[in-house]
């Protein structure tokens, strides 16, 4: 079944001759040619005057229909959640007490991982750039070497981050007012780091409130240009053969994008070659991390490789 | 009203040129150029007969040039492939597959004779597993690992759902895996 991936190359090379005949569009050309030649019907007057009496009615109804219901529209006004008040968010954790921990472990019923929990939906994130990244509980503390481009300071420190005026370039739930947020190296759109205490953490792309890829992101965009060297699933096995890597990332590539919806009860931890580890949640055909993806091949071709 | 109708630009390899009604037909020879032969190979895939294949792919571009439609940029093979599609599903269904194909047509295949025989057998037998796929199933299949289209783009061609296309790519793969292995039987 793996050369499922490769039907376009055994297609082609197995329908090699198959052509178009040379005369092919000559005849298209000379079926136009006789198409155009037969006599079009004339329309009568008549018809002309109703068509355009109908045309009328519908529209004028249409615009009256229109017009009655914008005036009953009302504005509904949207107010960012969470608070803007400067005194109230100064220090690290200042949101409200209890509602984001530090866990090593994932969501009840998941299998190892490396995303930090917080209280139901609200684990520690920061949003910015319009994307949205989870924090990691590895590594404990990042090197400044690893740091890439000063993406801003943290605008707001608040417990509802999906709420927030977009106007704010980087909002937290974790990461205090005035911190610097930083692109992480060869892992831009796919991981940011940003001080929590002492020490510089990881967060990595995930998708959040209905939010996920932007513009024309695929499924590796959102993980960076950084190499794995090892590629870790959960209940399968580890591959970390730089071949069989490239083969499953580029197969990787080619997953379709479904949604915004997390889910999955397995992982798939992707080991960079910077120290950095990322986490995908998966089940049988699909991945999650920054929105959910289809990609079966991946899977039969993981199991394929580990044998 | 008469009047030219600018709407299409084609682009790539340096050609950038606004047609008029009147360029229509040299635009559509451009596609014909470029996109004819997958629309062949497509519709033989999911045909198994080459003559007919041939009469989808003359049909396809037959409706391109008489309809004229408004194509989007980087999108005019989509529609091609979309109308091949519908041409195919048509004859499908039609008496004609009932009366010439069933239990007698096998692809047609030039597999290049320098491959070891094991390798082409197996390939052999991955076309002709997927050509003998229900036409909902098939038609899915030569969208997504022939011609390389994401799940959303070929919900769009076949008017269906995301949703409804992976299910077809999940049920496929493994009606695909049954008849595979019941080959090596």
């Amino acid at each position: 079944m793996k050369k499922l991936d490769k039907l376009n190359e055994i297609a082609d090379e197995m329908f090699e001759k198959i052509e178009p005949s040379a005369t092919s569009w000559a005849k298209i050309v000379h079926r136009v040619n006789m198409q155009n030649t037969k006599t079009k019907p004339k329309i009568s007057t008549r018809r002309v005057v109703v068509f355009a009496c109908a045309l009328a009615l519908v529209f004028f109804s249409g615009y009256n229909i229109i017009k009655n219901e914008q005036e009953k529209q009302r504005q509904i006004k949207t107010v960012a959640a969470g608070s803007d008040n400067n005194s109230m968010a100064v220090q690290t954790l200042a949101v409200a007490k209890g509602s984001i921990k530090l866990s090593d472990n994932v969501s009840k019923g998941r299998v190892g991982g490396i995303w930090a929990s917080g209280s139901g939906a609200n684990f520690p994130l920061i949003q910015a750039e319009g994307k949205y990244y989870r924090l990691l509980t590895n590594p404990s503390s990042l090197s400044d070497s690893l740091l890439s481009r000063n993406i801003g300071e943290v605008g707001l420190l608040t417990d509802e981050p999906a709420l927030v005026d977009s106007n704010i370039n980087i909002i937290s739930n974790i990461v205090s007012e005035g911190t610097s947020v930083y692109a992480v190296k060869n892992m831009d759109g796919a991981a940011v780091a940003a001080k929590t205490g002492d020490t510089y953490r990881v967060f990595q792309r995930v998708s959040y409130g209905g939010n996920a890829i932007v513009g024309n992101e695929n499924l590796i965009s959102t993980l960076g240009n950084a190499k794995p060297v090892a590629l870790k699933l959960s209940g399968v096995g580890t591959i970390t053969d730089s071949d069989s890597i490239d083969t499953l990332m580029h197969i990787l590539s080619r997953a379709s994008y479904l949604s915004a919806s997390s889910g999955g009860n397995k992982t798939l931890l992707l080991e960079m070659n910077n120290g950095i580890s990322l986490q995908l949640m998966v089940d049988d055909e699909k991945l999650y991390g920054c929105g959910s993806w289809y990609c079966p091949d991946f899977f039969s071709t993981f199991a394929e490789l580990i044998q | 009203m008469q009047g030219k109708c600018l709407l299409i630009r084609l682009l790539g390899e340096g050609m950038v040129s606004e047609a008029s009604l009147e360029d229509y037909n040299s635009f559509a020879e451009t596609l014909y150029i470029r996109y004819s032969k997958d629309v062949l190979r497509v519709s033989y895939f999911y045909l198994g007969d080459l003559g007919r294949a041939e009469d989808v792919m003359q049909e396809t571009f037959l409706r391109l040039i008489l309809n004229k439609p408004t194509l989007e940029e980087g999108k005019e093979k989509a529609w091609l492939l979309k109308v091949a599609l519908n041409l195919c599903r048509d004859i499908w269904r039609s008496g004609w597959v009932k009366r010439v194909f069933i239990g007698t047509e096998k692809l047609e295949m030039h597999p290049d004779e320098d491959n070891p025989i094991e390798d082409r057998l197996e390939k052999q037998a991955l076309l002709q597993a997927v050509h003998s796929l229900s036409p909902d199933m098939r038609e899915t299949f030569l969208l997504y690992y022939y011609q390389n289209y994401t799940i959303d783009e070929i919900a769009s061609m076949l008017n269906s759902t995301s949703g409804t296309i992976a299910s077809r790519l999940s049920r496929g793969r493994k009606q695909l895996k049954k008849l595979l292995e019941k080959g090596d039987d």
